[in-house]
Formats: C-alpha cells, sequence, structure tokens
C-alpha cells in the first residue's frame, strides 16, 4: 500500500466531517451566546440611554421654565412699575407728578434692591432722576440755576426726610436726545405690550452697574408727552444665573442674538474695574457646546439639541425669553453623563457579567470538545485494537498455512520478516544452538528496510560469554541500548553496527527449559504488539530447533571423527595454484609484446568504446552447452578477425561480454570511433549470418559511447591492461537496453563524432538523472560519404 | 454462513473479491452473470478472452468502472465487487479514483496522451495520486525504464517513439509507485523479443513478492504458459461468466 498518498480510500471523510463538527459545534455555540449577549447588551445600552437622554431634555425643559419664570419676574418690575407709572403720571401738575415719581421711585428702589434708578423726562427738556446714594435716596432734578443747567441733588432717607443737598452741572444734556427717550417716543402708538423699550445693557459708569433700560412714552392731561424709564442691574441676574445647577456640571447663559452675553458665567468679573461687561461674548473655544446651539438656535429657533464635542454628549436646550427683552435667548448645557451615566455603569456591569458567561460556556464548551475527542480516541484504541488483532490473526494465518513450518530441513524466511513487520524492526534475525552448546548460528536474518535475507553468521560462547548468560537466564531481555550494557556490548559491535542499531530485544527460545535458541530483534517500534507473533514464532522454532539438535547428534554419532584441519590444509594444498588471466582477443600493444608500449594509467576524457553482450548464451543442458561453445568460439573467432581488420586498439572478453576499445589517446580520435562502428556493423552481419545458420537462442546486441574511462595498468609488471568508467557504464547500458536483439545502440555523444559518415535511426530522447536529457540512436550501416571516403 | 465468509474475506485481506457480482452491460461486452473471484495478495489469476471488447470490460468491471446491477425491483445491487476489503458501489468518486490509483493496468488501446511527452504520460498518475517527491518517481521510472530495456526514461510525444518502446513505457507506467493491483489486458505478445518477455515476467515476480495481486486477461495461454504454476487459478470467460 502506498504512504504518501493523498487520499487514502479506507478513509471514509464523512466521519472526518462529522468529527470535524464536533469540534467546532461547541465554539460556534460559544460564539453564538457571546454574539447574542453583546446584541441584546448593545440594545439594552441604546434604550437605556436613549431613555436617559429624553429624561434629561425634560429635566433641562423644566429647568428652563424656571430660569424664564426667574428671570421674568426679575424683569417684570420693568413692565409692571412702566405702566403704573404711567397712569399715576398723567395729571397737569407737574409738581405733583415730580412728587409723585420721586415717592414712586423711592419706594421700589427700597423694596427692589435689582431696580438701579428711575428717569422722567417731557418734551420741554425736564428731567428727573430718583436713584440710591449709599444707604439713603437722591432725588435729581435738572434746573436752571445762576443762568446754568446744573442737576440739583436732594438726599433724603427713606421716608423722604431731607438731609442734604448739592448740585452738579448738566452743561450740554438734554434728555430728549437720549436713546430711552426718543425710542420710547417712537413706539408711543404701538400695542401695549410692544411700546415698552429696552435698551442694549449698558456699563452705567458712576455705580458700575451693568444695567439695561426700560422706557415707556405716554402724554400728560396737559398735552406733554412726558417719558418714563427704568434701569435695571444686570449684576444681581449673573449672580442668579450662576447660582443654578444644571444637572452636576450643566451651565446656563443667557446671550443675544449676536452672541452677546447678558448673564453667566463670563460675567463673573462683572462690578471689578476695567471690565467691560457691555462687550463679552460667548468663546467658541471655551465654549463650544454654547456656540452651537445658539447657532441652531439662529436657525432652528426653540428646542433642544445634542452637541458632541471635547469627547463628550451634551443635551443642551435653547429657548427665547419672551417675557423680557425679544432678543435674548437662554442656553443651557449639561453632559450627557450627568443624567446618562447609570447606563455607562449598566453597561459595565453587563460586560462583566457576559463575560463571566461567556467564560463559564467557554469551559463547557471545552469540556465538551473534551468529552468528544477522549471518545473519539476511545474509538481510535478500539479501532486500532481491532487493526493489530487482525494483523495478529492475517500473520499467524500465514505463518500456519505455511507448509512445512515444523520441518528443520525446510527454511522458513517468512518467520523473520512476520516479526519484522509485526515489530516494525529494523532487523530480525533467528538463531539456533548448535548441539555443541557453545555455538549460535543464524538460521536466518531478514533486513526489512533493504528488504534482504542472510545467513550462517555464528556466535560463540568464548567470544559472546554475556550473551549466552542473558539467553540462559531464559526471559525476554529488552535493551534501549546494548552498546551500554557491557553483556551484550560484544554482540552490538559484531552484529549490530552492520547497520548501527542500538535497541536490542532479545528472547531465548527453550524447550523443555534447555536452551535452543534466541529471537533477536533490532531497532523495533512495536514491541508490545509484537509480543503474541513473538511467542508464537518462539514455540514454532523451538520445536524446530530441537528436532535440527537431535539430528546433529544423529550425524555426529555416525561420523565420529570431523575431517581434521591437517586434512583440510592438504586439501588447499592440492589445489591448483592461481592464475592470473588476461581475457584478451586484441591486447593493446600486441605485436610489440611489450609492457611500455601500453598506454599511461590515468583519465582518458574521450575515448571510443563498444561493448558487445550475448544473451541466452547459456544451456545446462551438457550437449547444448557444447553446441553453443562452438558457436561462440566461432563467433569469437570472426569478431577477433574483423577486429584486427578494423585496426581496434584492443578487444577484452569479460563473461558474456566483449569490450572493444577504438583507440587509446587523451585526445578525441574520430578515426578510431569511426573503427569502431565499422567493425560493429561487421560483427553484426558477421555474428547474424552464423547464427541465422544455426538452431540456437543465442542473440546479442552492441553498445557504441564516446565518453571517459580510467585506463590503469596492473599486475606486479604492470603489463595487465585494464579500463573502467563512464564510458564503459554507458556502452554496456546501450547494449543492454537494445530495442531488439542483434541491433547497436549509439549513445549521443557517439553519434556526435558519427553523424554524416554512418546512417542512424532515431530512438528516441530519454531522461537519465546526472546526465539530463539525451538522444538514442540505432546505427543503421554505413553512409554514402562514408563508403565513398574509403574507396 | 455467507456473512462468516464475507467476514473473514473482510479480515484477511483479498486484494479483489467478486462476490455474486453481476455487471450492468449488455451480452454483446462482458454477460451479465454472477462471477465469483477472490485474489490474495501475491497471487496471479489468468483469464483467457479472446474478445478484446471483453477483456477490457471485465478489467473495467474489477477496477469499479463498470458498476454492478442493480435489481430493477427491488433496487439491490446484485454481488459486490470489492477491492481491497473496499467495496466500489459504497465508495464516493474521490475514495473510488484514490483507490485506483493503487491499481496498475495494461489495456489493449495503451491510453496514451499524445499531446503530452511520454514521461508526463508515466508519472502522472503517480503524481496525481501520491505526494512522492518528483525526483523519487523519476528515479523508480528511470529504474523501471532501464529494467524493461530502455536507456532512460523517454521524454519525447508517445507517438515518436517505437511500438516496441511504447510497449516498454507502458509497462513502466503499470508498474510504476508499487500497484497493490495489476490489471494486464493482453500484457505480452510473443513477437516480442524475449528479453522484454523476462524483464515483464521479473517485474511481475517482484511485485507479486511486494503482495501485488495480478490479473492477467489473455488471448493465449501460451503467452503464460511459461510462468504458469500449480496452484494458480486460471479461468476462461465465456457467455456464462468465469470457468475453471
Amino acid at each position: 500500500m502506498l504512504t504518501d498518498e493523498i487520499v487514502d480510500p479506507a478513509i471514509d471523510t464523512t466521519g472526518r466531517r462529522w468529527q470535524l463538527f464536533q469540534f467546532i459545534g461547541p465554539i460556534l455555540g460559544v460564539i453564538l451566546v457571546i454574539v447574542t449577549i453583546a446584541m441584546v447588551t448593545l440594545y439594552t445600552y441604546r434604550t437605556m440611554r436613549e431613555g436617559a437622554i429624553t429624561l434629561s431634555r425634560n429635566l433641562l425643559r423644566s429647568q428652563q421654565r424656571y430660569i424664564t419664570e426667574e428671570v421674568s419676574h426679575y424683569l417684570s418690575p420693568a413692565t409692571g412699575i412702566s405702566f403704573m407709572a404711567s397712569n399715576m403720571l398723567t395729571g397737569d401738575d407737574q409738581k405733583q407728578n415730580v412728587a409723585t415719581f420721586m415717592t414712586l421711585g423711592r419706594s421700589v428702589l427700597r423694596d427692589m434692591p435689582h431696580v438701579d434708578s428711575f428717569y422722567l423726562a417731557d418734551d420741554q427738556g425736564h428731567f428727573w432722576m430718583t436713584s440710591r446714594r449709599d444707604d439713603d435716596y437722591e432725588e435729581t432734578t435738572m434746573q436752571m440755576e445762576d443762568g446754568a443747567p446744573y442737576y440739583r441733588h436732594k438726599v433724603t432717607d427713606k421716608d423722604g426726610r431731607f438731609i442734604s443737598t448739592d448740585r452738579f452741572s448738566a452743561e450740554g444734556y438734554d434728555p430728549r436726545l437720549r436713546l430711552w427717550y426718543k425710542k420710547a417716543v417712537e413706539r408711543e402708538s404701538r400695542t401695549p405690550d410692544r411700546r415698552l423699550f429696552w435698551t442694549a445693557p449698558y456699563l452705567h459708569l458712576s455705580t458700575r452697574q451693568f444695567i439695561v433700560t426700560a422706557s415707556l412714552a405716554f402724554q400728560a392731561l396737559d398735552g406733554h408727552k412726558i417719558v418714563f424709564a427704568i434701569n435695571i442691574s444686570l449684576n444681581q441676574l449673573t449672580k442668579f444665573v450662576n447660582s443654578l445647577k444644571v444637572g452636576k456640571s450643566g451651565q446656563a447663559v443667557i446671550v443675544d442674538l449676536d452672541g452677546h452675553v447678558i448673564a453667566g458665567h463670563n460675567m463673573a468679573d462683572i462690578g471689578k474695574p476695567g471690565f467691560d461687561a457691555a462687550n463679552v461674548r460667548l468663546d467658541p473655544k471655551t465654549q463650544p457646546v454654547f456656540v452651537r446651539a445658539l447657532d441652531v438656535f439662529r436657525v432652528m429657533g426653540d428646542g433642544s439639541g445634542l452637541v458632541h464635542t471635547r469627547g463628550l454628549n451634551y443635551v443642551t436646550i435653547a429657548a427665547a425669553m419672551p417675557l423680557a427683552k425679544r432678543s435674548w435667548v437662554l442656553l443651557l448645557n449639561a453632559p450627557e453623563n450627568d443624567f446618562a451615566n447609570f447606563t455607562q455603569v449598566v453597561k459595565h456591569q453587563t460586560l462583566y457579567f457576559s463575560i463571566i458567561i461567556v467564560g463559564l460556556a467557554l469551559v463547557l464548551a471545552a469540556g465538551l470538545i473534551y468529552q468528544g475527542r477522549r471518545v473519539e480516541n476511545l474509538q481510535k484504541k478500539l479501532g486500532s485494537f481491532a487493526t493489530e488483532r487482525k494483523e495478529d490473526n492475517i500473520i499467524l494465518l500465514k505463518i500456519i498455512n505455511t507448509t512445512g513450518l515444523l520441518d528443520p530441513s525446510k527454511e522458513q524466511p517468512y518467520l523473520c520478516e512476520a516479526l519484522a513487520d509485526r515489530s516494525v524492526a529494523r532487523r530480525v534475525s533467528i538463531w539456533r544452538l548448535l548441539s555443541d552448546g557453545n555455538r549460535l548460528l543464524c538460521e536466518d536474518m531478514f533486513d526489512r528496510e533493504r528488504n534482504a535475507h542472510r545467513l550462517g553468521m555464528e556466535l560463540t560462547k568464548m567470544g559472546h560469554p554475556g550473551l549466552f548468560e542473558c539467553l540462559e537466564d531464559g526471559h525476554l531481555i529488552d535493551v534501549p541500548n546494548a552498546e551500554d550494557d557491557p553483556r551484550l556490548q560484544s554482540v552490538q559491535r559484531v552484529v549490530m553496527r552492520m547497520i548501527d542499531t542500538h535497541h536490542l530485544v532479545l528472547l531465548p527460545i527453550l524447550e523443555e527449559h534447555h536452551l535452543v535458541g534466541a529471537i533477536m530483534v533490532e531497532d523495533p517500534n512495536q514491541i508490545t504488539e509484537s509480543e503474541r507473533v513473538m511467542t508464537l514464532v518462539a514455540s514454532i522454532l523451538a520445536v524446530r530447533f530441537s528436532q535440527a539438535q537431535e539430528e546433529d547428534k544423529h550425524t555426529q554419532e555416525a561420523s565420529p571423527l570431523p575431517p581434521s584441519v591437517a586434512q583440510q590444509a592438504s586439501a588447499t594444498q592440492s589445489r591448483p595454484p592461481m592464475r592470473i588471466i588476461e581475457g584478451f582477443l586484441l591486447r593493446s600493444g600486441e605485436e610489440e609484446h611489450h609492457p611500455n608500449d601500453l598506454p599511461e594509467s590515468g583519465l582518458y576524457p574521450s575515448v571510443p568504446i563498444m561493448v558487445l553482450e550475448f544473451s541466452e548464451a547459456y544451456s545446462a543442458n551438457h550437449d547444448a552447452a557444447r553446441v553453443m561453445l562452438d558457436l561462440v568460439s566461432e563467433l569469437t573467432d570472426k569478431i577477433q578477425a574483423i577486429a584486427r581488420e578494423h585496426k581496434l586498439f584492443s578487444v577484452q572478453v569479460a563473461g558474456n561480454r566483449f569490450i572493444f576499445l577504438g583507440s587509446c589517446s587523451q585526445t578525441a580520435d574520430s578515426e578510431g570511433a569511426a573503427n569502431i562502428a565499422d567493425a560493429a556493423i561487421g560483427i553484426r552481419e558477421a555474428c547474424l549470418m552464423t547464427i541465422s545458420q544455426t538452431n540456437t537462442r543465442l542473440m546479442f546486441r552492441i553498445g557504441i559511447d564516446v565518453g571517459a574511462v580510467l585506463v590503469a595498468r596492473l599486475g606486479q609488471k604492470r603489463d595487465v591492461f585494464n579500463l573502467w568508467g563512464e564510458g564503459l557504464t554507458m556502452a554496456g547500458a546501450l547494449a543492454h537496453n537494445v530495442p531488439d536483439g542483434g541491433q547497436i545502440q549509439v549513445s549521443d555523444r557517439a553519434y556526435q563524432v558519427l553523424q554524416g559518415v554512418f546512417l542512424f535511426r532515431l530512438r528516441g530522447e530519454f531522461f537519465l538523472p546526472g546526465s539530463g536529457i539525451a538522444n538514442s540512436y540505432i546505427l543503421a550501416g554505413k553512409g554514402d560519404i562514408g563508403a565513398t571516403d574509403k574507396t | 454462513m455467507d456473512n462468516t465468509l464475507t467476514g473473514m474475506g473482510r479480515d484477511y485481506d483479498f486484494i479483489l473479491k467478486l462476490d455474486e457480482a453481476v455487471p450492468s452491460s449488455d451480452s454483446t461486452g462482458l454477460p451479465p452473470v454472477k462471477y465469483n473471484l477472490f485474489v490474495e495478495p501475491g497471487e496471479c489469476v489468468f483469464v483467457e478472452c479472446r474478445d478484446e471488447f471483453r477483456s477490457a470490460q471485465f478489467a473495467d468491471f474489477c477496477a469499479g468502472i463498470l458498476p454492478v446491477k442493480e435489481d430493477p425491483a427491488t433496487g439491490k445491487r446484485r454481488g459486490a465487487v470489492s477491492c481491497m476489503g473496499l467495496d466500489w458501489a459504497e465508495l464516493d468518486e474521490r475514495r473510488a479514483n484514490a483507490l485506483r490509483g493503487r491499481i496498475g493496468r495494461i489495456t489493449v488501446e495503451s491510453g496514451w496522451i499524445d499531446l503530452y511527452e511520454m514521461h508526463l504520460n508515466i508519472l502522472w498518475p503517480s503524481l496525481h495520486h501520491s505526494r512522492a517527491p518528483y525526483d523519487r518517481l523519476v528515479g523508480e521510472a528511470v529504474k523501471l525504464c532501464q529494467s524493461f530495456g530502455l536507456p532512460g526514461l523517454p521524454t519525447q510525444l508517445p507517438e515518436k517513439l517505437s511500438a516496441l518502446d511504447r510497449k516498454r513505457a507502458e509497462y513502466v507506467r503499470a508498474f510504476m509507485n508499487n500497484p497493490s493491483l495489476l490489471l494486464l489486458e493482453n500484457p505480452v505478445s510473443l513477437t516480442a523479443p524475449v528479453e522484454l518477455y523476462n524483464a515483464f515476467f521479473t517485474e511481475l515476480t517482484a511485485a507479486r513478492e511486494r503482495g501485488c495481486a495480478v490479473i492477467w486477461v489473455g488471448a493465449e495461454r501460451s503467452a503464460w504458459s511459461g510462468y504458469l504454476q500449480q496452484g494458480m487459478q486460471c479461468f476462461r470467460l465465456g457467455d456464462n461468466g468465469l470457468l475453471k
């Protein structure tokens, strides 16, 4: 069976898919749980956040209503008192009117600290004013004194009792030219709710108050126009606005549509010297939320919004203040966190709970996977047990079915193979104790990697006492490294070092408690699995070896005197002496018979070389062999003659092969190559003719190459010529692989030298590792050009 | 009893088992009768059949290409053909193809793809079915080429080679990658050189030694007469199926 198959047909992949699902299923389940929890958390968070934002908007809205109301209350004296004055000061008695104005002013100033002062003017240029001076009240009348206009200040207490008086020049002052006067007169004819004129807030230089003036014009009974004005200080408003709490850290500010701040944090420095309260605007850098909210208000009007800046979401409310000055806008903002912070907390809590749930789910999934893997492993183990049992059964069946299993005269190579296969060992050997009890003879040794058997090795008790000691104990011995075990060191060196094995399992074979042999397993991988087979084989071998021992004893008894060493020595002496035979039909330098004429030893890079190989030249029948020998002799004579005729360098006989050398020189010799090709054609014709006349299966094949060979002069006299190398190997292979009998196959290199002179037929392109792709040719015959040259 | 036998068959691994199997063919090809054949590892079975088409269909039947007939009334399969313990009918296409990768075949029509060079033709089945390194496969192919009398691995188009060399290449392709089963349709012709004949038997014996089972379907008994030994199964493929 192939071990490197891409698809193993024995494995059903549908089962694998199920296994994969078993593994991935729980993980998918956990992922699904995580996704569901995440989605639920997200949904809950969004819902809660929206609810919190709605709630915070409502809160802000109520806050806004409260502030609007408070501001309206703050500014309401302007409306109320102005209209009250318009009714009270219309009498035709000017003095009475002024007295009423002063009384009204003083009483209002006493009860309403944010009201700064009152003005009264008429169309004749008269001007009166009531204001505070320290803890008292000041009544100012603009009048002519000493021919010049003066402000006459009369300081009174809260009940109007005179305290002091002084004057201040009013040169150039005409109330009728003042904005509050002119705008009030312009609005006189308007509906009551639009008659009141509000100035822009401005800083009152003498009192350092940031004030706004509201003025109302009306007509007295005497037909004169009168304008009543009330100044309200905004310093108190800023204090009020700043004291407001919007959420935890929200703010409020009152601005006009141009972004001028009326009241709010920007005005915290109001009243301090050098602070220009009339020119304070929203700062886009520090108050981006208010700026954005105002922008939105300008476009969209009243309403709430959500501004994201500085990494936070702010809820905003912008509202016009109809009860105060119309162009004033109240802006409120508060970070979303102030209201929705609990949703964040809930979100985090949900996340922690989710992590705990996911962790638990993961533990469960891991448990599920672990259980699945355990079941799978158990199944695998059961499967492997079944496979092992099956393998055991197959091997046992084969062993039992072996013919002559218990007959010691019949070799049983399968026993070693079975042991090697079952134990997946590198080598297994079976040793028989000879009847003298001192020698172990290797009956069979099987190398699993090389798939090769060998036998005949002997281990003596004298040479390996430790081994015999181990075996006589009668127990299985498992030594991970035999080199380290002093008892088995010698065995490792003699037997195991051959293939460099170290792990040795030694099983003594006992018959009736007597040692009869041993099994050696080298480098096994599955020794436990192979125990059954080993025991069975040991039992079989015990029977075989005990029989063999008995037969040995019988043989020894029958011929008690073994041939002595001396006799063996004399037998050796009677053998014919060794001869060195040179198998040359045509010897190089033959005519001179002088060894110095032989070519120098060395590498000859390009030598024309031909190999002729006889096949079917052997017969076991004596008569047929005689006929064959005659035929070969005849052919050899002809070959020798042709070789001489074509002046070949040498022809050597080696078994059923003839090696022809066209020439032997360091330079490429095309003439030598041509000679050898000529000779090949001649030999082919002569051999075919001879063979065709005889009833024989003898056939020959010829291969020609031009290649490198090593030439050597051997022997004591250096007169034995020999060669070997790549060229000879190639020519030999070409001869061996000729497509059909009686043909001459030529290599690509030889073809390059011989083309044009001889006729070739291309056999094809062939690949050889190390050589690459090369053409191979069949030599057909002599070409026309060559024939012309020859003639 | 049948079950016991089947169980034993699975346990003790027949390489090829035709168990009362009826092919779904018409009478012009392989006769639709019951076939019984059990081939163990290393066993060589000879089947004599003079009809080339029938031979080819029998080899296809063994290789699971020609399916087992189904009973039209019950829808059950009539018998089973299994290879290395695996029933062809129960294998999906992928596994069946992989199992066919373990079979070496010599067919009457050779089946060379003329668009590709011979070395690709030879190596393709092994490259398709195994992860064996290319160099190892080339080495094995070269070795087989040389034992079948080619100087090396042929690299030309199949049509450029002589018929004899193509036959050699066919042997190489069949014996590549240590097949477990060889389905040989008329693998040798008596006109081929005796060396090729001998080389084929050498490789065939080596493959059987490795445990490869062989089904040799041939027209002439004389082709295997030199190789036949006692105990080998011999059949004649006739109109009544396999006859001993």
